[in-house]
């Protein structure tokens, strides 16, 4: 068999290529990869290329696709197309690969479009005498050997009016390998799939579209389970508590996702039954309460998880309103409290694959903090508590409109509110702020007392006049009653800066043991990449200053916000990235603070609110 | 006494090298041990308490506290400490939480008892053990979560099964526990926290 060369225009790419190689095959080893949505079936027409010279004959699919003149002029589908001779080919970047760019919140990551959905369009010749087939057996006859039959009678119902509404043009819609509907017409482009994150106080929803992975939509609310608990482990305790704890707090969360989806697509302007796929991320514990699976090994040591890796689960089963058909993927655990969410937060910073030693934190309820370096990962969970998510602060509130997010202190306070509203309280951003310019003011001692207004220096008098003192102790006043929605101040208690205290201190240690296996400290860091709550911006001078992450170059330093939903519209976008998520949970070392010797003595010390670590 | 009352101080303000000195010049002046214990440590210990109490102490100055507290029984472990009782200290079964039940370890040991600390997720077979090899006066029991309170009842049950119930009081605490719950599974004390806990431990022992 002989070698021939083929050219590429664009680029001038020449390859060697056996006899009898399909055009396609040549242009993915040149590194033009073509779109290929039938699979190289010959069926969709998307990998349409113009061959100067040098391949066979035009196949009978090629003659069904392209006119006698398109024919004339070289136009050839690639996957038909086979070389015969040294060969010239152009390529139109209408038959290239689309890239998807998922860019959203800091992170831009570049994934080769690969969903499981598919939408393929077919002109079926239409029963006849000579071709007297069955409606089934016409379709996957057009699909190939390789797409198997509808498991589910929904489908097979809905197949004759399909077949019989736009004459013999039908769209095939697969899920991986299995057809799982036909619809009338060309709906090629009415593909849409979901990613969703379950955190422990907001949930996100992103509708995509497919083909493209255009966001569509963003839906976002609070996790309506906090009735039973801010954090993970109170609502665990519900759930293991007997009646139907479980039960309730599985349809709350499922709940909300099925109502987000519905807001998503009526923002979109798309029917919900152009939700072909829902792909999910979560905490481990919201997995399982996500699945209506029992947590109950969760619940108290040694905390081992029902399940770990990803699961594929008919979306009408768990009762969601999307297509009839439609699955839904949940990405793979790590641990018990490490979950895929995390998974979410190392695929989109691509932790798997870093150079030099990168920190990923979510400054969020659970703390997980990723340490990865020379191909090791580590990951713990600092159970930090979720103050700077809102919870047990007495004027916290998730980052949303009336919050403020952002504070400083000059002669007097100054802050922003989210939305430019009358302020209702603070959220995590807002809050870091504050007890960052109150310690640079000398209003909080670094021990974290707050002091005394006679403590501070007299020509601090407006913010000696915010100190105020009552039963339950002192209180840093930042909104009078006459500047906030309901009358009464937005404060600052001397609890919530012990709150705050703790959650830091606990991030901090967990990541100076972390960066320990690595065999490393806080300051070696590279790159610290702070992940967090939907919309939540912790900013960088304010975290370092009182020692919630490291002192480091700020050039050092990303936000990239809700990298976890980053994450699961990874995993929705492409197949290939659902398999290196499976890679990724088997690959993390996951290390149990908790059990860790002289973890409780690191902690205690990384509560001081200062920059750390402490210069010698 | 003035050495007492820097020894105190030194306790107060987690001064570890001040409160060495300080116990070892106590000593060398022929000043009993327990009263060094009673009048510096455990004395020095109750400001703090009172001091974390009153939002002004927080979790670092206690364990810098408790840091200069042990380097005050470090100097005196040489000679016969008259512990005012023996305490067996953990969190239930299923637990690992444990700052809270570090606390209340330290603040026991600086208020004269001896203290074995059992540390996290004890059965109550364990507990029970430890109760008959140090023939202590005082079970002291945390939990966390309400997941793994029901093994503090266990434990009481644990220990009328093994006909020392009698014979020892049961202290239990913890965010979840309550006065009621100590009434429901028969326990002796409850404490909401580290300082209540001392009182209660003494008040305890002479029950």
């Amino acid at each position: 068999m002989a070698d021939f060369s083929v050219r590429f225009i664009p680029g001038g790419l020449s390859i060697a290529v056996r006899e009898g190689t399909p055009v396609l095959e040549a242009a993915a080893a040149a590194g033009l990869p073509l779109r290929s949505p039938c699979g190289g079936r010959g069926l969709c027409g998307k990998c349409a290329v113009q061959v100067a010279s040098g391949a066979d004959q035009p196949h009978p699919e090629e003659q069904r696709v392209f006119t006698e003149q398109e024919l004339a002029d070289g136009w050839r589908l690639a996957c038909q197309a086979r070389i015969i001779a040294d060969a010239e080919v152009t390529v139109p970047s209408s038959s290239l690969v689309v890239e998807h760019q998922v860019t959203i919140e800091g992170i831009s990551r570049k994934v080769a479009a690969a969903p499981n959905i598919r939408k393929i369009p077919l002109r079926l010749p239409a029963p006849s005498p000579e071709d007297p087939r069955a409606d089934l057996n016409r379709v996957l006859d057009a699909l190939g050997r390789h797409v198997r039959a509808p498991r589910s009678l929904g489908a097979l119902r809905a197949l004759p009016g399909a077949l019989r509404t736009a004459g013999c043009e039908v769209t095939a819609v697969t899920a991986g390998d299995s057809l799982i509907a036909v619809e009338p017409g060309d709906t090629s482009d009415l593909a849409y799939g979901a990613a969703v994150d379950i955190g422990t106080t907001t949930v996100v929803a992103y509708l995509c579209h497919l083909p493209t992975g255009k966001l569509a939509a963003v839906a976002a609310d609070l996790n309506p389970q906090a009735r039973y608990g801010a954090d993970v482990i109170s609502r665990l305790q519900t759930a293991v508590g007997g009646e139907d704890g479980a039960d309730r707090l599985c349809r709350a969360v499922v709940g909300l996702v099925d109502d987000l989806l519905g807001r998503a697509v009526q923002e979109a302007g798309v029917p919900r039954e152009s939700v072909y796929e829902i792909a999910v991320v979560g905490n481990t514990c919201m997995t399982h309460f996500f699945l209506g699976i029992p947590p109950t090994g969760l619940a108290a040591a040694p905390f081992v998880p029902a399940f770990r890796s990803s699961r594929v689960v008919r979306a009408a089963d768990l009762g969601i309103a999307v297509h009839p058909e439609a699955q839904v993927f949940v990405a793979p655990n790590i641990a018990a409290y490490v979950g895929a969410d995390t998974v979410g937060v190392i695929l989109a910073s691509e932790l798997d694959r870093t150079d030099g030693i990168t920190v990923a934190v979510d400054i969020g309820t659970n703390g997980e903090i990723v340490a990865a370096a020379r191909g090791q990962i580590y990951a713990c969970s600092t159970a930090a508590g979720p103050a700077f998510e809102g919870a047990r602060i007495s004027r916290g509130m998730r980052a949303a409109a009336g919050a403020i997010d952002a504070a400083a202190i000059a002669a007097d306070v100054e802050y922003h509110v989210i939305g430019d509203a009358p302020p209702r309280g603070l959220c995590g951003s807002g809050l870091v702020d504050v007890v960052a310019e109150l310690v640079e003011v000398g209003a909080i001692a670094e021990s974290g007392r707050m002091r005394r207004p006679d403590e501070l220096p007299s020509d601090r008098e407006k913010v000696r006049g915010r100190l105020i003192e009552n039963e339950d102790g002192m209180e840093f006043v930042l909104a009078w009653g006459d500047e906030t929605e309901n009358g009464k101040p937005v404060s600052v208690t001397a609890r919530d800066v012990r709150e705050v205290q703790l959650a830091k201190g606990a991030i901090y240690a967990g990541m100076e043991f972390l960066l320990a296996e690595l065999g490393a400290v806080p300051g070696d860091i590279d790159r610290l990449l702070l992940a967090g709550a939907f919309g939540n911006y912790i900013r960088r001078e304010s975290a370092i200053r009182i020692g919630l992450i490291p002192t480091l170059d700020l050039d050092r330093v990303k936000s990239i916000g809700n990298a976890a939903g980053v994450g699961a519209r990874l995993v929705l976008a492409s197949v290939a990235e659902r398999r290196r998520a499976e890679r990724i949970a088997q690959r993390v070392t996951h290390v149990s603070l908790s059990e860790s010797d002289g973890f409780y003595e690191r902690f205690a010390e990384a509560m001081t609110l200062r920059p750390l670590p402490q210069p010698a | 006494m003035a050495v007492l009352d820097e020894l105190q101080q030194a306790i107060i303000s987690g001064n570890r090298d001040k409160a060495r000195e300080l116990t070892q010049q106590a000593l060398d002046a022929g000043l009993a041990p327990k009263k060094i214990v009673v009048d510096g440590v455990a004395a020095g210990m109750e400001v703090v308490g009172e001091k974390f109490h009153a939002n002004e102490f927080f979790v670092p100055e206690l364990l810098i506290a408790q840091r200069a507290m042990k380097e005050c029984l470090k100097v005196m472990s040489g000679t016969p400490i008259d512990h005012i009782g023996t305490v067996v200290i953990g969190t239930a079964k299923g637990d690992l939480h444990d700052i809270g039940k570090n606390l209340v370890a330290a603040m026991l040991e600086g208020a004269g008892f001896k203290v074995v600390d059992l540390r996290v997720d004890v059965s109550p077979d364990q507990f029970v053990s430890a109760v008959n090899d140090n023939s202590a006066d005082i079970v002291a029991m945390s939990a966390l979560l309400t997941t793994t309170m029901g093994s503090m009842r266990d434990t009481v049950q644990a220990l009328e099964k093994s006909g020392i119930r009698d014979k020892v009081r049961v202290l239990i605490g913890g965010a979840p526990i309550t006065q009621a719950y100590a009434d429901e599974i028969k326990a002796d004390g409850y404490a909401p926290d580290a300082p209540g806990a001392v009182e209660k431990a003494k008040q305890l022992l002479s029950t």
